[in-house]
């Protein structure tokens, strides 16, 4: 079954080397912007199975190290990807990871030593949320291509002085135009081997829910066989104390770790220079993970819980209530001082975006982001946080990394586009009554 | 609810309302002749010497005031730039917002906003780097001659007062407003209809009660007070050196309280494109189907009437403010998704549940205080007329358009946010690819405009820009105790 996911590689850069890699990546970016003439380093487009490709030079970690960070999202399978990347831009990936420790020399002649080399730095999501589930970056061009040809020779017609009868009858002209044309594909079923988003992604996060209810049933059977109904009894009241116990160490957590409280910017307002140049913007986004165990375990099972909710509720297109989201990640790096990424894909401003997590999503992105270091102070782990508004996003640009190259394949349209486009391409099939003619009509 | 820690939340939010600047308060409606004298400090010390005298003389006014004045008053409003120039110590000022203290024209802030091309700061008649501005001087008087009279007054006192006028590129004066009838803007339409109020306003000082949907909490406009969300905005705060002289001053620290922004554009419009375009979208010359196709751009009739209540045909008695998008015309079919009126303010469309819908969009609202200049196209501004005028030639030529105005506590989540994500933005419901027909930037697109109907929709397309930017900048309003400490400040 095919399935859509990410490829993230995390790769250490040589110290002497940083400048230069950046200033490779600046022109690469550039050249696929079309600001500089040429032919980009790696030419994305030819990737035909990703839906963008991100480049990013990370700040330095606690040892001073700095890393490259290189993610796409790609529709499946994963290996057909790796191999697409490995014909198509295995030059312009030899240059680029020539300045990361590690590299072997002989890639250069042998693309599977350089997929080997990247697949030796994957890492793998905590959480990953998908938009455009089901739909390939192929459909959703095509889809998009579709609509224009619907709305040409609707305005065509038109004006040639076409009378509208009926909503039905209006459908009928149009699958007739549709038939007719080179588009004619859109009246097929769709391919169906499009799975939402991983199986193995969901077969994991099952795995982790009946792991832990397994454990909490199989702990109270072995308390009931060792000393009967008392023996639950103590059992019940361990969980509990365990539980409450867990509960006084968040709460002593969050009273005193330092949190930030004002609303000044102390970096990071230069990255509003890179946005909004299409409708489409991204945000990548590094911030240390709280010391100690307690966070840091915490941390992972609120990542689980996400992922497992990403499995069986937002794949239906929508993160928590978020309706502008394509692809948004988290990954831990791990280390001694382990750093929580976040990478995301979103249509609209900066600003918009992070209203929308603030309004819909803020219990959940304040879960998240409270086992990072100087998140605003926090209650509960879902309580204030990211609801001080102008606290939380000075805090989030003060953590947001410079992108060097992030490519789109297709930028200029919403998902909510992305997902009207289905619609109207879906609704070319069987028959519709009046009123149900009427509401897809409204899709144009 | 958690409040910002740099300031704390005062128990009871009374509001100090003779400390705010009356032009917040009121439209001043019996002062229908303004002129924006837009200055630059150039002498500091007489400059705020001039600024105690007009704190002194009373032309300057705070709170609300009487319901029918007619009497001549003054408001005054600073840029950075400008509270720089008079002393504003740097600490003080970079508690501001970051949108303020940048500026309008800094870096990526034109293309945000949309202003390209003609509309690109670079040949702006102010506000610009080759003509900045420090302060605007709003005079509101109730005839022609008052005005005229106030403003020569003023005029005569700029230079012994360390203070120079900014002029156009050509000299040409700037900041004059010639009011239009019926409350009129210049392409015909009736304008400032919806405006969102004070949740505390004291009571028959406005003609008419204000709809819940528009009652606003007092940090929405006023900074010092919490907002929608029981925050309080951002407030510069002075330093605690500087918070010594403040006390005398009557001001409590806490700079920008009972003060606001004031977000001043000056916009042009092109009267006579707008009507022909009317025409060339139709490809016919049916004058009714003109005003309508411009009623649809709108959202509203040129009388005002919306079209949610009226579809077709104006009826002067509908209630002007009484519709909601959500409730009456979900899909656009009688106002367009797209519609000036609908992307200005969507109302309760931005969610499933109405009451949330109204609650989001009371985040992004701002007050509206804005005045028309330049002579009207016609004498009688009816559709009709104009559209005569333009087919005929026969239109008064030069420059006219709107000082816009308008005052928020946020300028990013409340000016730019409606602007950037709402007027100008492509997908905005859903869109593929459109931008507001009337005041937005149609470069990125095609000028596409969508008109929903029945059983399918009408399509306009390559409509040009009507409205240019020819000048701007982020101004602040401060309170009486601001502006008394400001005057005081020492070199």
């Amino acid at each position: 079954m095919t399935a859509q996911g990410v490829f993230t590689v995390v790769t250490e850069v040589l110290p002497d080397r940083v400048e230069a890699l950046s200033s490779l990546l600046e022109d690469l970016d550039s050249c696929l912007d079309g600001e500089s003439p040429g032919p980009p380093l790696i030419d994305l487009a030819a990737v035909d199975t990703t839906h963008f490709v991100r480049f990013a030079v990370l700040p330095e970690d606690p040892d001073g190290k700095r890393h490259l960070l290189f993610s796409t999202a790609f529709d499946g399978p994963r290996q057909l990807h790796l191999s697409e990347l490995g014909k198509k831009a295995s030059a312009g990936l030899c240059r680029i990871y020539d300045h990361c420790v590690g590299f072997p020399p002989e890639a250069k002649t042998a693309p599977a030593t350089l997929l080997a080399y990247l697949e030796r730095h994957c890492l793998r999501h905590a959480a990953l949320h998908i938009g455009y589930v089901g739909r390939t970056i192929i459909d959703i061009k095509r889809e998009d291509e579709l609509r224009r040809f619907i709305e040409s020779k609707l305005d065509a017609f038109r004006a040639a002085g076409g009378a509208v009868e009926s909503a039905v009858g209006c459908r009928n002209r149009i699958i007739r135009w549709v038939t007719e044309s080179e588009y004619r594909w859109a009246v097929e079923p769709r391919r169906n081997d499009i799975s939402p988003l991983g199986v193995e992604g969901a077969v994991r996060s099952a795995l982790l829910v009946s792991g832990v209810a397994f454990v909490l049933v199989g702990g109270g059977a072995a308390a009931f066989l060792v000393a009967g109904l008392p023996g639950v009894g103590v059992y019940l009241a361990g969980l509990a104390a365990g539980a409450g116990g867990t509960y006084a160490l968040l709460r002593s957590h969050e009273e005193s770790e330092p949190a930030k409280s004002d609303t000044n910017v102390v970096k990071g307002r230069e990255h509003a220079e890179d946005e909004d140049f299409t409708i489409r913007n991204q945000l990548t986004h590094l911030a240390y993970i709280k010391p100690g165990w307690f966070r840091k375990t915490l941390l992972k099972a609120v990542l689980a819980a996400v992922e497992l909710r990403a499995r069986f509720e937002f794949y239906k297109g929508d993160l928590g209530g978020i309706e502008t989201i394509h692809c948004a990640y988290w990954t831990v790096l791990d280390g001694p001082r382990p750093r929580l990424l976040f990478q995301s894909n979103y249509d609209g401003s900066w600003e918009r975006y992070l209203d929308d997590f603030i309004e819909e999503a803020g219990g959940g992105m304040t879960s998240v982001w409270s086992n990072t270091v100087d998140f605003p102070r926090t209650k509960n782990l879902l309580n204030e946080g990211a609801q001080n508004e102008r606290v939380f996003k000075a805090w989030a640009r003060e953590h947001q990394v410079r992108t060097s190259v992030w490519h789109p394949a297709k930028p200029d349209i919403s998902i909510r586009n992305v997902n009207d486009n289905s619609r109207l391409r879906d609704g070319l099939r069987g028959s519709m009554t009046e009123a149900e003619a009427k509401e897809w009509l409204r899709l144009l | 609810m958690v409040a910002a820690s740099m300031n704390d939340v005062r128990g009871g939010t009374r509001v100090e309302w003779d400390e705010v600047q009356r032009v917040l308060l009121r439209g001043y409606p019996k002062l229908p002749w303004a002129h924006f004298l837009l200055l630059r400090v150039v002498r500091p010390a007489e400059a705020r010497r001039f600024l105690s005298g007009l704190l002194g003389s009373g032309l300057l006014k705070f709170g609300w005031g009487e319901r029918h004045d007619t009497e001549t008053t003054c408001n005054v409003a600073f840029t950075r730039d400008g509270l720089e120039a008079l002393g504003l110590d740097a600490e003080t000022i970079s508690g501001f917002s970051p949108e303020f203290v940048e500026g309008m024209v800094a870096g990526s802030r034109p293309r945000k906003l949309g202003d390209s091309e003609a509309s690109d700061p670079s040949g702006w008649l102010w506000g610009n780097a080759q003509n900045s501005v420090h302060a605007v001087l709003m005079v509101y008087a109730p005839t022609r001659a008052a005005r005229d009279a106030a403003v020569d007054r003023e005029r005569a006192r700029f230079s012994e007062s360390g203070l120079e006028e900014a002029r156009g590129p050509s000299g040409e004066a700037l900041g004059a407003t010639h009011p239009l009838p019926d409350r009129r803007e210049h392409f015909g339409f009736t304008d400032g209809i919806s405006q969102p109020r004070f949740t505390d306003e004291p009571h028959a000082i406005r003609s008419r009660a204000a709809k819940e949907s528009d009652r606003l909490a007092t940090g929405e406009l006023l900074l010092g007070y919490p907002n929608e969300v029981g925050l309080l905005p951002r407030s510069p705060v002075l330093s605690s050196a500087a918070k010594a002289r403040a006390i005398v001053a009557g001001l409590d620290g806490d700079f920008g309280r009972n003060g606001s922004y004031l977000v001043f554009r000056t916009l042009d419009q092109d009267v006579d494109r707008f009507w022909r375009a009317t025409k060339t979208a139709l490809g016919r010359d049916d004058r009714d189907a003109r005003v309508e196709l411009a009623a649809k751009m709108v959202g509203r009739w040129p009388d005002g009437t919306p079209l949610v209540s009226v579809p077709k045909g104006a009826a002067p008695h509908a209630d002007r403010e009484d519709f909601d998008f959500a409730h009456d015309d979900p899909w656009g079919q009688s106002c367009p998704l797209g519609a000036h009126i609908r992307r200005a303010n969507p109302r309760a469309t931005l969610a499933r549940d109405p009451e949330m819908a109204v609650k989001k969009s009371k985040k992004h609202r701002i007050l509206r205080r804005g005045r028309s200049y330049g002579d009207p196209f016609v004498a009688h501004l009816s559709p009709e007329e104009l559209i005569k005028a333009c087919d005929d030639a026969g239109g008064r030529p030069g420059p006219r358009g709107l000082h816009f105005m308008c005052y928020v506590a946020d300028i990013a989540n409340q000016f730019e946010f409606v602007q950037q994500t709402w007027l100008n933005g492509p997908v905005f419901q859903g869109l593929h690819g459109e931008v507001d027909p009337l005041a937005g930037n149609p470069a990125p697109t095609a000028g596409l405009f969508t008109i929903p109907g029945h059983p399918i929709r009408s399509c306009v397309h390559a409509l040009p820009r009507f409205v240019n930017v020819r000048g701007g900048a982020y101004f602040f309003l401060p309170s009486r105790s601001a502006l008394g400490y400001l005057a005081s400040l020492r070199d």
